[in-house]
């Protein structure tokens, strides 16, 4: 084994960047208070004097920062990501995190030595794509499709020579990365177009009298839960639809379940990922304290000795509290 | 501005994609986008296309080859290459199939991404000469990116939008009343069913609140509304448009949509008295609410 896997936790705010940092990630993402990046949330996100503070207090401690820029920007957006970039090449954070080939152009013409990681909306599904973005734009590293398997991410890894990052926790999408218009079709707005799936001006939460829950998206109703039952944020992938064919009522996309690899870690490292990704600028401090401090400890232990690696129950418990389904 | 029919993402079968391109065969389409987008599993075998090929270019139609959107290593390229030979261009659905050598037209399909000007020229450095404006993207910006590209740009104008596209089959999922993944249950495009076969028009699903939302077709998800730019057909004509595009989804009636859109970009219907036609036809409602910069599927 000739590198350790990097373990990369996300951070909404400076605390949670801290905290990341303290618990053991060796790089954490951000995101500008701007439509520049999903998770365009009120309230979330780094102002560049934050994000100053928060790439000084990483630097200092000997870890990385990279600044997510990942919307397809349209006419009014393209200037935004642009001047989104300077930002982060002044501030000094280490890699930029991309998707839209304007963007990528500008980043890689304009600061050559500015390392750019190639966002897992781009949809990496294949070697050659990777490639074609290792030629043009001279990626360093790339955030795979969460619907690859491992031997296919073993045969991304011979074919490419970028490093490979992949999610290993948190909230999971569906659909083929960057080509999910489900949000936008009902609010108008999506990761793709403002960095915001589901955003929460088109949500409510209705109580009625008999304690049934109801999640409304733009007035559709999404899903309706009984008293004590396991809710979900409302987005249309985890939806309950009725299915016009068989009459039923069922998640017709996905089930309200989370991504947990903790204990795929050996077959992780044999398929030659370089880093673990973990989801989740809009949770918690708590939560990506905790998060980074499992996978940090996991990862120890399995580099200690890899081949007795199993991952410890009271882990997996503590992560089951704190993942957004049942896994 | 010229018409153009987008590939049929619906799992026909042989007899209704002949049956469906010997009424495109006669109808005024300019262009015939031809292919599999959707899923490997559904693919048509040369010896099944060929034919429907040779016989729209004898009628003066340009035909296109349509990759698909998403794609694996091993690259399931399937019969892509056979097909361009002879055909008159290729329109890449993933960048993976810009590695395909070929002396033809090349076009970025929808599934590229292209949401800006810049990314649209960017893509003319690898002979794009055409681009297919994903259907997410405004009025305001595909104004900006036929002013400023200075390439040919075709805006899909009628038809389900596939809002989503997925690994998991959504059909088997429906049909199996499954809770856990494709993958979870075992299922892969190596040895699904093909249970998309018995339902090949796919079929909707609800809201709890009672509004028709989406349309499940295996792998991927359309609109339940018909995305419908009738309305819009001057605009984009000024605007210099080089196509429209109608998606290939009514085996009966597609020569009547098309004419209905050629009359108008002709002069000879008006646009509302088109709507109206044209609402007759679909049984499902339309929509404009992407073009607008609205909600996909409202309608103004």
């Amino acid at each position: 084994m000739t590198k350790k896997i990097d373990l990369i936790s996300p951070a909404g705010d400076l605390p949670s960047l801290k905290a990341a940092v303290d618990a053991g990630a060796d790089a954490v993402y951000i995101g500008f208070r701007s439509p520049t990046n999903l998770r365009n949330f009120p309230g979330l996100n780094f102002s560049l004097k934050e994000a100053k503070k928060g790439i000084e207090y990483a630097h200092k401690r000997g870890k990385e920062v990279y600044v997510t820029i990942n919307i397809y920007p349209q006419v009014d957006g393209v200037d935004l990501c642009f001047k989104e970039v300077d930002s982060a090449y002044s501030l000094g954070s280490d890699s930029v995190i991309l998707t839209d080939l304007a963007v990528l152009e500008y980043t890689h013409r304009k600061y050559p030595d500015f390392e750019i990681h190639l966002s897992v909306q781009a949809g990496n599904s294949n070697a050659e794509t990777i490639q074609f973005y290792k030629r043009e734009f001279g990626i360093g590293c790339v955030i795979l499709s969460r619907i690859l398997t491992f031997e296919e991410i073993e045969e991304i890894e011979k074919k490419t020579s970028v490093d490979l990052e992949v999610f290993v926790f948190g909230s999971l999408c569906a659909n083929y990365e960057g080509r999910c218009q489900l949000s936008s079709y009902i609010t108008g707005v999506s990761n793709n177009t403002v960095g915001a799936c589901s955003p929460l001006e088109f949500v409510q939460f209705v109580h009625d009298d008999n304690g049934k829950l109801s999640f409304k998206l733009n007035e559709i109703i999404l899903n309706e839960y009984s008293q004590g039952e396991f809710c979900t944020y409302p987005t249309p992938c985890k939806g309950r639809y009725l299915n016009t064919e068989t009459d039923m009522l069922t998640y017709s996309f996905q089930s309200p379940a989370s991504l947990n690899l903790l204990g795929e870690i050996p077959e992780l490292a044999a398929a030659g990922v370089d880093a673990f990704k973990i989801e989740g600028r809009q949770r918690s401090k708590i939560y990506v304290e905790n998060v980074t401090r499992v996978f940090r400890s996991a990862l120890d232990e399995f580099y200690k000795s890899p081949e007795l690696y199993v991952a410890r129950k009271e882990w997996l418990e503590e992560l089951c509290e704190l993942s957004e389904g049942i896994r | 501005m010229k018409i153009s029919l987008g590939p049929v993402p619906l799992n026909w079968g042989k007899e209704k994609l002949l049956s469906f391109y010997g009424h495109v065969a006669d109808s005024k389409v300019s262009n015939v986008y031809l292919g599999e987008v959707t899923c490997p599993k559904r693919e048509s075998s040369i010896d099944d296309l060929m034919p429907i090929i040779d016989m729209l270019r004898e009628k003066g139609k340009k035909v296109y080859i349509s990759s698909y959107a998403l794609t694996f290593d091993g690259l399931e390229r399937g019969n892509i290459e056979a097909l361009l030979e002879a055909s008159d261009g290729l329109e890449i659905n993933n960048l993976a199939f810009l590695s395909i050598k070929t002396e033809k037209e090349l076009v970025a399909g929808p599934f590229l991404n292209v949401y800006n000007w810049r990314a649209a020229r960017y893509l003319s450095r690898f002979g794009i000469k055409k681009v297919v404006i994903p259907w997410e993207v405004g009025r305001k910006s595909i104004e900006d990116i036929v002013e400023k590209s200075d390439l040919n740009i075709e805006v899909v104008a009628h038809g389900h939008l596939p809002v989503a596209l997925s690994r998991e089959c959504y059909t088997v999922r429906s049909l199996s009343s499954l809770e856990v993944s494709c993958q979870e249950a075992g299922i892969s495009r190596s040895n699904c069913d093909k249970e998309c076969f018995q339902h090949p028009e796919g079929f909707f699903l609800k809201a709890i609140s009672g509004e028709l939302v989406f349309k499940i077709n295996g792998p991927q998800v359309f609109s339940a509304k018909v995305h419908c730019l009738i309305e819009h057909m001057d605009y984009l004509k000024r605007l210099k448009v080089e196509s429209i595009r109608i998606e290939s989804q009514l085996e009966e009636d597609i020569d009547e949509v098309i004419n209905i859109y050629r009359e108008v970009l002709d002069n000879r219907l008006n646009e509302k008295k088109a709507g109206g036609r044209l609402k007759a036809l679909c049984s499902d409602d339309l929509c404009n609410g992407f073009f607008l910069g609205k909600p996909g599927w409202e309608y103004q």
